[in-house]
């Protein structure tokens, strides 16, 4: 088990080297800073100064390994499209998004595993219409919509929510709905046919004929191994929530990461899109990997890959 | 990110094994007409593609056309604007016909690039084995669960705007599905006697691949396709939202909503139309490809 | 083998226990009828192609028929005097694994993968022995020793996927007795394991049966198994017994057709891994059953009387068959 976390680490390590190296070639190979920071009015010695003086006559792998060093220390660059280090911008609005990604994601747990269950387990009863049609209207209807006629309904109309930014816990309420709605309808869909499939195997059978209450049956022996794709799912899931936050926090002009790169990359701001996706991506890798050694930890199959 | 389909490697089906032919096609085609079909789907789908493909002649007006007279129409108001009109007097039910039209193409290409590049990574990581497929599914399960949006802006961001980088953007984040299902479906096939046998005698590798185990994989392939549209189409949608790429008046649903975002309480039938357009096209076209998957291949119920 | 005193009251006794299935395409009998009596350390072997309703008899008695689809529509289930379908679901879960338990086909998925041998034997233990952790591991390593598992203190730490196939199947075997149950149902227990293996099994089985008394219901589709095990036989064919007799008298005298022919289709009775009988014609979809016995389209002797449901007729004591052929209204000569 520690030899799989180990693994699972250094993997880790090189996937977000990659992404670094991705990102920084992708940015610098493909658009000239420097075109945007000057205007056609300077000469070419001040241009040339002024690459001097970030660094942009060097190598770019050398410029690589100084941005590499950098970013290590914290230092993303400096943001000339608000005129402060994209770092202290980071730091900022960074926990806004995960706030509103944890809410979501929360919500897609409890409201989606539960729902799934009792839908496999009651087929055709009130819960599995209900998860029915969630999953149904969930997978179909676009984030941004949603939250648009949540927002159009229950604030707008009847004036129950607040509609943008962020503030007390009320405030949470339509965000973090709009953002786990297409999760939830996944989770319930994965649950219940992972439950089904999971209750129609020959081991729960067996567990009945032992005699065990139906509530051990299900709650113990058939939930350790629905939970593993579902496992799977909430890691993949991760990814759809920084999705959904991008469009999430524009509908509810909610201060986050999302909208940070979303205005970044509208307005080119480079040091501030290589900060933002580059703390996206990590979150994301980090992620799937606590998943996986969870994952380890619930199935023993895993362990010996 | 730890492997389902390694463990159902050494399950061999009994069916026959299946070869590049018409008669094949025909099943799968037979196993599809005996079904019972799913008309309602199959209606909204079929009206996406007429509307797709002849908007100019469905549309009632010009969907760019900038009237001031008519403006503010509320749907039902006046009924040569059956679906009312914007705040410059555009025709709502015309900009949504075109809006098929810019859904069904970027969509349509992007799903297909992406099966195509998808269906060899995987037909190739499946068959090859070793550390070819340790390397390619590293790739596969980093791109899958990349944030596609993400991945959209960095490609605009890079590339900058305009339909083909659009399609690209999308192409980049739905091939890994495809590579994924494709390979758990080619280690299923790869050791069943007539892959076997053909390798026996020396058959290339690459026409193994593409006479003994690719047709074995078509039925998997068309499903995910279709299961895949939906969320394609959505993908399309937020990002014609987030105004990346379509230029602002192009007729895209996505961005018809952004439209209505700001006219929310004076015209709310301007953000809720196209988003009801969406979900009732991507409910469709999901309906149609859990239908498919069920009937072609029920086994996959566990895997997509 | 020993002789089964019959006198007393049957263990278990099954009357005209009918089992059916609602789908779509049609209500399927899965078993129509089938009567027999269990008594204390007899074996009872029922023999059938799959598909015949053997599985689904055994499902019955256990209460656990698959919901919502099946269902007992007929019948009477007397253990130890008590009537099974009468039984509540709390009274019913007392019976399994104490009163009445069953080892499945497929010792590869019998276990859950994710519980350790330990975890899954204690389990069952626990449930009618209190007592602290340490006492129910030493129980739980005696039961794995009882079914010959080498080593089976490590064993118990061990999960399902770390053993092999019939070390698996006899953490099932050790699962069903922990509460000596009074009645065990093997369903084609051995069929997925090889040879050796097999016979390793049947032979295990045998000495739990001598140790604890029980009395076991064998149901398999191989004859050399019943040859071996059984001390009575009922042969099963779409969901209704054809013929049932005790072993000697059955293979002396096979009377049914359908018996006839398993017996045909099994080349030798001293190999006892003779699989898969082999009889012309397909078995019969059970949801669309000719009117008359079911085996009359793929039997050699049929004449028109066969369009009618056959009367038991007694070949000797205890020894009954389905067939119009022991009637005097068949004379053709084959």
């Amino acid at each position: 088990m520690t030899r799989f976390i180990l693994i699972r680490l250094v993997q880790a390590f090189f996937t977000l080297l990659a992404l670094s190296a991705g990102v920084f070639f992708a940015v610098h190979l493909t658009g000239d800073v420097v075109s945007f920071l000057t205007s056609p009015q300077d000469t070419p010695q001040s241009v040339a100064l002024m690459r001097q003086s970030l660094g942009l006559d060097r190598p770019i792998y050398v410029q690589y390994w100084i941005f590499l060093q950098n970013v290590v220390q914290g230092d993303f660059g400096h943001s000339w499209t608000w005129g402060r280090p994209a770092s202290s911008l980071l730091l900022e609005r960074l926990p806004n998004t995960l706030k509103l990604a944890a809410s979501g994601f929360v919500l897609t747990l409890i409201l989606g595993i539960p729902l799934g269950i009792l839908s496999a387990v009651y087929r055709d009863s009130v819960f599995d219409r209900i998860a029915k049609f969630i999953s149904v209207l969930g997978m179909a209807a676009p984030q941004f919509w949603v939250g648009i006629m949540l927002l159009l309904f229950f604030g707008a109309y009847l004036g129950w929510l607040p509609t943008f930014g962020i503030g007390g816990p009320t405030h949470y309420i339509l965000p973090s709905f709009s953002l786990s709605l297409f999760l939830i309808a996944g989770m319930v869909r994965l649950t219940r046919s992972s439950m089904m499939e999971v209750l129609d195997s020959e081991y729960i059978k067996f567990a009945r004929v032992k005699g065990l209450h139906e509530r051990a049956v299900i709650w113990k022996h058939a939930l350790r191994n629905a939970i593993i794709p579902v496992l799977t799912f909430a890691g993949i899931s991760l990814g759809g929530l920084l999705n959904g936050s991008i469009v999430v926090e524009v509908v509810f002009a909610w201060p986050g990461l999302g909208r940070l790169m979303l205005t970044s990359v509208t307005q080119r701001d480079y040091a501030v899109l290589e900060a933002t996706v580059l703390t996206a991506g990590a979150m994301y890798i980090l992620m799937a990997m606590l998943v996986d050694i969870l994952y380890a930890y619930i199935d023993p199959r895993m362990r010996e890959e | 990110m730890a492997t389902f389909e390694e463990s159902g490697s050494e399950i061999v089906s009994d069916a026959e094994p299946k070869l590049l032919s018409i008669k094949n096609i025909a099943s799968t085609a037979g196993k599809i007409l005996r079904a019972r079909l799913p008309w309602a789907p199959i209606i909204i789908m079929a009206v996406v593609v007429i509307c797709a493909i002849f908007a100019p002649l469905l549309a009632p007006h010009d969907p760019t056309d900038i009237d001031i007279g008519v403006r503010k129409l509320a749907p039902g108001e006046n009924w040569s604007y059956p679906l009312g009109t914007d705040r410059l007097g555009r025709d709502m039910l015309s900009r949504l016909i075109y809006g098929a039209r810019t859904s069904a193409f970027i969509s349509l290409v992007a799903l297909g690039a992406g099966a195509v590049v998808g269906t060899t990574v995987g037909l190739v990581s499946g068959y090859a084995g070793k550390w070819t497929d340790t390397i390619l599914m590293r790739i596969t399960d980093a791109a899958m669960g990349f944030p596609t949006i993400l991945a959209a802006m960095i490609i605009v961001t890079i590339l900058g705007a305009g339909i083909a980088n659009i399609i690209l953007a999308i192409a980049v984040t739905v091939w890994a599905r495809f590579a994924r299902m494709i390979r758990g479906e080619v280690l299923q096939v790869r050791n069943r006697d007539f892959v076997l046998a053909a390798r026996i005698t020396g058959v290339s590798p690459v026409m193994i691949i593409w006479r003994h185990i690719f047709p074995n994989v078509i039925n998997t392939l068309l499903i995910i396709l279709t299961l895949l549209v939906g969320q394609t189409i959505l993908l399309e949608a937020s990002l014609s939202f987030l105004g990346l790429g379509l230029a602002p008046g192009a007729s895209a649903w996505g961005l018809m909503v952004a439209e209505g975002r700001d006219y929310l309480i004076s015209m709310w039938w301007l953000s809720l139309l196209p988003g009801l357009v969406i979900t009732m096209v991507v409910m469709a076209f999901n309906f149609f490809g859990d239908w498919l998957r069920d009937t072609l291949d029920p086994k996959l119920r566990r895997s997509i | 083998m020993a002789k089964i005193d019959r006198s007393g009251e049957p263990l278990l006794s099954v009357q005209d226990l009918r089992t059916y299935f609602y789908t779509r395409s049609g209500v399927v009998k899965a078993v129509d009828g089938i009567s027999f009596d269990l008594h204390p350390g007899e074996t009872l072997g029922i023999v059938g192609e799959s598909g015949s309703g053997k599985s689904m008899t055994a499902w019955s008695i256990l209460g656990l028929v698959p919901q919502p689809a099946g269902k007992i529509v007929g019948g009477k289930i007397f253990f130890k005097g008590q009537d099974l379908l009468e039984a509540s679901p709390s009274e019913m879960r007392q019976i399994r694994g104490s009163g009445i338990s069953m080892v499945m086909q497929d010792p590869l998925t019998s276990l859950n993968p994710v519980f350790t041998i330990g975890s899954q034997v204690i389990e069952s233990l626990r449930m009618e022995n209190k007592g602290p952790a340490a006492k129910l591991r030493e129980m739980a390593a005696a039961l794995l020793a009882k079914v010959s598992i080498p080593s089976p203190e490590t064993r118990l730490h061990a999960y399902p996927h770390e053993m092999s196939g019939g070390m698996r199947q006899r953490v099932v075997g050790a699962i069903a007795i922990s509460r000596s149950p009074s009645v065990l149902i093997a369903d084609e227990p051995t069929t997925s394991l090889d040879a050796t293996v097999q016979l390793q099994y049947l032979k295990l089985l045998k000495e739990i049966q001598e140790t604890t008394g029980a009395a076991i219901i064998f149901i398999t589709h191989d004859l050399g198994i019943v040859a071996n095990m059984c001390d009575r036989v009922g042969v099963m064919y779409a969901g209704k017994f054809v013929e049932q007799a005790d072993v000697l008298p059955l293979f002396d005298n096979p009377s049914h057709p359908y018996t006839q022919a398993l017996m045909r289709s099994v080349p030798d009775l001293e190999v006892d891994v003779a699989h898969l009988p082999s009889i012309e014609g397909q078995p019969p979809s059970l949801d669309d059953l000719p009117p008359g016995c079911a085996f009359a389209p793929r039997c050699e002797h049929a004449f028109d009387k066969c369009d009618t449901y056959p009367d038991t007729f007694t070949i000797a004591e205890g020894h009954t068959s389905n067939c119009w052929r022991h009637s005097g209204d068949y004379s053709v000569a084959d």
